[in-house]
């Protein structure tokens, strides 16, 4: 037995399926650089983006997964090999116990990513001043949010206060900002602030035959003479009002892009002109919003302890004379 | 950002910079007491430096790729003073003229200093970043020791030691660069609720770790051993591919 523990756990084969591992995630790194079609640029380690359609380009993935395996089955007899000796020789060497601490963290290391690859999750939206739902964490809303900035304009900081709703009338209060996740289930679930901004909640209109308000909500369409017409955003950028895009949709004709002034000085631009009707900006309402990542890892206590033995593994590699 | 500041934190760069050439030469000609003063006066050049980039950006310690080439520069210049009693003269002064060329690359930059992002405003970020270039220092140090290997095919002793010095320089780095590590792990979690996302930046990382970690391996490995001192000196290009190639190359959000 102890025989077959040491040939799996041969340094040999560790040492080579570590070369191995260093080629393979070059290559991977090569890889992802030059098709950055199929990799987008910020995304974490989710088996589904792998398995969900194989493709022929994630070869490398595919081998690097073996390799891990090999190479946890070589850390796992390797590391009992080492406790076997240490117990039966019965010496605490330093190099010893530094060795066996490492390789157990890396072997908790790779359990750790195996799990978060393969049971982890995450979901990037918006969340406002209205209510949502968010799985297993239950009915958030942002309470209110602010900026701080650089004298240059950049952004220093932002925070937010996210509203985090048991019944219609309960909720608790959790602050959010860059570094600042708001935690759940004792870090397992989070809810990351990405960007804060102030987004708009409606834009009303006037139509002004009629007299009549029309509110429009972003991307909700109305219903206005014979078509559709939907508030697309609002773009405030190097401007100096702020202009809200429509898209005017007629009945039997391709849609039309609308700009609207929002801003009662501004009266060149401040109405819309649809089938002979104008419609004149009447107010706006911006609410506070964040973009919000929703993570799940249920990792997360795996790799605490793994942080933990490699970091006891460091501090006995520093004694080491 | 003051124009003025920018410029006198530069030239107090370039003259710390040069001071390791001084210190090169003196140690060659075994001016201890000149080496500490030389060292003292590059320290302050140095600090004034950083001192100035933090007071200009509200943030320390380092930002952007001048600031990182300097601080490159400035952890091999001072780790090579410090294991300066154990290298030999040839070693120390190629360590010093790369610590001078890191510093000089500085120069070839526009240098435009900006606000950090606010990501970088954590406790993780210090802890993090610089650890990593001390290990990258090490590492310089284990790759020039390693080459000058050949230099002593026939002293048995000094081949021992440097063998020595080399393995124990690249548990330095390895301990340092895995306290990096799990630092950044803890900031990539608290920032963006991952210790580990697909990135140029952090899979060279990873690259670097399992690299660095075989390699204090190969002593107890007999077959691999000849090539020891070559993979000590590749391990230089994949430091440098982690350092410079996914910041220059790459679609990496670390820009540096």
């Amino acid at each position: 037995m102890f025989r077959f523990i040491q040939i799996i756990g041969d340094q040999t084969a560790g040492f080579i399926l570590g070369l191995l591992v260093v080629f393979v995630l070059a290559l991977g790194s090569l890889v992802m650089n030059l098709a950055p079609e199929v990799y987008p640029p910020f995304f974490m380690l989710e088996f589904d983006f792998f398995f969900n359609t194989i493709k022929p380009i994630h070869f490398w993935f595919y081998i690097l997964l073996g390799i891990f395996i090999l190479f946890g089955f070589n850390l796992l007899f390797g590391t009992i090999e080492s406790l076997i000796i240490l117990i039966h020789t019965n010496i605490l060497f330093k190099k010893r116990i530094a060795g066996l601490l490492f390789h157990l963290g890396l072997l908790l290391g790779l359990i750790a990513h195996l799990v978060e690859g393969y049971w982890g999750s995450q979901e990037q939206l918006f969340i406002g001043s209205e209510i949502k739902q968010i799985q297993n964490i239950g009915a958030v809303s942002v309470g209110f949010m602010k900026k701080i900035l650089h004298p240059d304009g950049s952004t220093k900081d932002t925070k937010a206060i996210l509203k985090i709703f048991s019944s219609e009338n309960d909720f608790i209060e959790k602050t959010v900002s860059y570094n600042e996740p708001a935690i759940f289930d004792f870090g397992m679930r989070e809810i990351l602030l990405l960007h804060g901004k102030k987004r708009i909640k409606h834009i009303k209109l006037k139509n002004s035959a009629s007299n009549k308000v029309i509110a429009f909500e972003v991307k909700k369409p109305v219903k206005v003479m014979d078509g559709y017409l939907v508030l697309m955003g609002v773009m405030s950028k190097r401007m100096k009002s702020p202009f809200g895009l429509f898209y005017w949709y007629p009945p039997k004709d391709k849609p039309q892009r609308l700009f609207i002034a929002l801003d009662l000085n501004n009266i060149d631009y401040n109405h819309l002109t649809i089938k002979n009707q104008n419609f004149d900006f009447d107010s706006y309402q911006q609410e506070d919003s964040i973009m919000a990542q929703i993570r799940y890892n249920p990792s997360l206590y795996i790799m605490v302890a793994s942080l933990i033995s490699i970091l006891c593994g460091s501090l006995f590699m520093l004694r080491i004379r | 950002m003051n124009p003025n500041l920018i410029f006198s934190g530069k030239i107090t760069l370039f003259i710390g910079i040069i001071i390791f050439l001084i210190l090169g030469i003196l140690n060659f000609k075994d001016k201890r007491g000149l080496i500490w003063i030389s060292s003292g006066l590059s320290l302050v050049f140095f600090l004034f430096f950083f001192g100035s980039r933090a007071f200009l950006k509200e943030f320390f310690p380092f930002t952007d790729k001048i600031e990182s080439f300097a601080t490159l520069s400035f952890m091999i210049g001072f780790l090579s003073l410090i294991y300066r009693k154990r290298l030999s003269k040839k070693e120390f002064i190629v360590l010093m003229l790369l610590g001078m060329l890191s510093g000089l690359s500085v120069f070839i930059f526009d240098d435009h200093p900006k606000f950090p992002t606010p990501y970088l405003r954590t406790i993780w970020y210090p802890l993090h970043v610089p650890i990593s270039f001390l290990s990258y220092a090490f590492w310089f140090l284990a790759a020039v020791c390693s080459s000058s290997i050949y230099c002593f095919k026939k002293d048995l002793t000094a081949l021992k030691q440097n063998r020595f010095i080399v393995t124990e320089l690249n548990r330095h780095g390895f301990n340092a660069f895995t306290l990096s590590m799990v630092f950044g792990g803890i900031w990539g979690y608290f920032a963006w609720g991952a210790y580990f996302l697909w990135d140029p930046k952090l899979i060279w990382s990873i690259i670097l770790w399992f690299y660095y970690g075989n390699l204090l391996h190969i002593d107890n490995l007999p077959s691999f051993r000849k090539w020891r001192e070559p993979m000590y000196l590749f391990g230089i290009v994949l430091v440098l591919i982690t350092f410079i190639g996914t910041g220059f190359f790459s679609r990496s959000i670390h820009k540096f």
